[in-house]
């Protein structure tokens, strides 16, 4: 249970504590029940007090005296009268944990500009009381600051308190108020109890800089000094920052690792580096698989985890499939990294109230116990797939689309089978000649449109066709849409009589992940990398990884 | 947000404030008629409905409202969240 002690009615505050117990001392009892042995907080169900004090109600004696040095000594004496009553109740409820907050006295008073000016001020005042509060709750293994200053900082005075509610009741507070003092109390306490998480998995790709490395490579992602780039390297740094608390790091990402780390060692404003993760899942598997690894590996639960990814699908993919693991909403906008970063993750998630020898060193620590571990868990994947919804549109030799399927075909590195470049003007004359056949794939899903996500030119001669291309936007792969695209072209190729296929994959440095895409979609290896098969007998072997239904043919 | 949803958002709100079952409560529940909207339960449901909805009241208007209807009323005029 917790109890709240307050020269205030902050009884409010329990319409954020719906979960827990609670108990409201009177309004300005709570000199009383802490002396008082027979209060409720001597009884065995208090776990957690909440002293929170109003500075200005604190001080109201002396608001409007002129803070001379023995108004300042007053102030002090009435502080330390305090602490004599907090220590005998500390000091026989050693389980319990006990928060006092620090002051914030009301930004304008009388003396106005003195108040900044001269030693002896009401802003001198509000120091020194904070400094014995501080140095007061050092003293107790179970006592801490619910810094109220912090808070105050960050909303402002008057965005938090609302004179009317006092007039009407006795409350200084409004909602918003309270609800961030919750917050805080709750991180406060979610700390001080060992339940902060342990480590923070990362994307790459659009989370530690902008753009996608395997297509921009290493001289396109954004990351830089001035620009948006260095708001990606702010929030490098504040990850960085974040080893020295003792949390522990780790990647996720699907990527090639050689790209990879190809940044790390050579971008020159990289701030974090490969070593800094303590395990680094860099590869083609699904997030969970991954995810699960990085924990086995680790030997901590999943419930200690932290996952950030700017893609929303692999944040839906992880939370229906590893609901323990911790998975904030990603901002929109990277301007905003480094405030999200402090507020909704660090404070909330990583919370610390006491450092120690082996939190600074835990990387180290950890490293070395890292075990090995191979898995192959079976997920259920289909099901996922389908809960997305997708919804796809076949273009057949679509003119209007000509621009947007030259520039994939241009700047496509990973999934690309053959990585062919072609100009508008290319795409212009396989649309309108007899043996070629241009299509294109649009895509949506529960969260809205990619657009135009894929491309192919099948080249044809009689019966025959072969795959002259065939691309996809990293975006959308591991969702079977690049089964069911190759499913619906084999369709068309069907009607027009082609009766055989054929394929190539053409190895680059950057497309490992389709490597194996002909292979895996049932096709026939001939020689190495060179592929073919019956047109119908491939939409055979497809027809178990067709899970989307829904598909739109146009032109 | 059409006027159903805007009553059950506004329901949500008050019975949150109050700790009560929503389908405790409706538009024309009033002050009197209502247990828990003791003095405590007013001020509660009033810094709610200025938290949730943006609305400012006076204090002179928290002091007189005494039904519900009357607090949804200011809502629905003054607030740009139930507007849309």
């Amino acid at each position: 249970m917790i109890a709240f002690l307050s020269n205030m009615n902050i009884d409010p505050i329990k319409m954020f504590f719906k979960e827990e117990k609670t108990y409201f001392s009177g309004y300005n009892q709570y000199l009383i029940d802490l002396i008082n042995e027979d209060s409720v907080l001597y009884t065995d169900e208090i776990e957690t007090v909440v002293l929170f004090l109003d500075g200005e109600e604190f001080l109201k004696r002396i608001t409007y005296e002129l803070p001379t040095s023995e108004v300042c000594e007053s102030a002090t004496a009435v502080l330390n009268d305090l602490f004599t009553v907090i220590r005998k109740y500390i000091e026989k409820k050693k389980n319990v944990t006990f928060l006092i907050n620090n002051f914030v006295l009301p930004p304008d008073n009388f003396i106005t500009y003195l108040d900044f000016n001269t030693n002896t001020s009401f802003s001198e005042i509000e120091v020194l009381l904070n400094k014995e509060i501080k140095e007061f709750s050092q003293q107790y293994s179970n006592m801490l600051v619910l810094d109220w200053q912090r808070i105050v900082k960050n909303y402002g005075y008057a965005n938090l308190h609302d004179d009317k509610f006092w007039y009407l009741g006795r409350i200084k507070l409004n909602n918003k108020a309270f609800s961030v003092l919750k917050e805080e109390i709750a991180n406060l306490i979610n700390s001080f109890r060992g339940r902060a998480k342990k480590v923070l998995v990362l994307d790459l790709d659009n989370t530690l800089w902008g753009g996608i490395i395997g297509e921009e490579g290493i001289n396109g992602i954004k990351l830089s000094e001035d620009g948006i780039g260095k708001a990606y390297r702010d929030f490098q740094n504040i990850i960085s920052a974040l080893k020295k608390i003792g949390v522990l790091l780790a990647i996720n990402s699907k990527n090639n690792e050689e790209d990879v780390k190809e940044v790390f060692e050579k971008h020159p404003m990289m701030i974090l580096n490969y070593d800094d993760f303590i395990v680094k899942k860099v590869n083609w598997n699904n997030k969970v698989q991954n995810m699960t690894e990085i924990a086995e590996e680790l030997n901590l639960g999943l419930d200690s985890f932290v996952f950030i990814d700017d893609n929303h699908v692999e944040r839906q993919i992880i939370k229906d499939n590893l609901p323990e693991v911790i998975v904030p909403v990603f901002p929109e906008d990277a301007v905003q990294l480094k405030d999200w970063m402090m507020k909704d993750i660090v404070y909330k998630y990583f919370p610390k109230v006491s450092l120690t020898k082996e939190d600074r060193e835990k990387t180290e620590q950890y490293k070395a116990n890292v075990k090995r571990i191979e898995l192959s868990k079976e997920l259920n994947l289909d099901e996922f797939i389908k809960s997305l919804n997708i919804k796809l549109t076949l273009h057949i030799n679509p003119a209007d689309l000509v621009q947007r399927i030259a520039q994939m075909s241009q700047k496509t590195n990973q999934f690309n089978m053959t990585t062919k470049r072609y100009t508008e003007n290319d795409i212009e004359q396989f649309m309108r000649s007899d043996d070629a056949m241009l299509f294109a794939i649009e895509y949506e899903d529960n969260f809205g449109k990619e657009g135009i996500i894929g491309m192919s030119v099948i080249r044809t001669e009689k019966d025959r066709a072969c795959i002259d291309s065939f691309l996809m936007s990293c975006r959308v792969i591991g969702r079977n849409v690049e089964y069911v695209f190759l499913y619906k072209i084999l369709e068309v190729l069907g009607k027009n009589d082609i009766r055989k296929i054929e394929a190539e994959f053409i190895p680059t440095k950057k497309n490992v992940v389709a490597k194996h895409f002909y292979r895996n979609a049932g096709l026939n290896m001939l020689d190495n990398d060179v592929y073919e098969l019956t047109v119908e007998e491939l939409m055979n072997r497809l027809e178990n990884k067709l899970l989307i239904h829904e598909i739109t043919v146009s032109g | 947000m059409d006027n159903t949803r805007c009553v059950a958002n506004f329901i949500e709100v008050v019975s949150q404030a109050l700790d009560v079952a929503p389908e405790s409560i409706t538009l024309e529940t009033k002050r009197k008629d209502f247990s828990e909207w003791d003095s405590l339960g007013h001020i509660k449901i009033f810094l709610a409905i200025e938290g949730a909805f943006g609305v400012h009241f006076s204090m002179k208007e928290i002091e007189e409202i005494d039904s519900l209807n009357k607090i949804f009323k200011r809502v629905i005029e003054n607030s740009n969240v139930m507007k849309t």
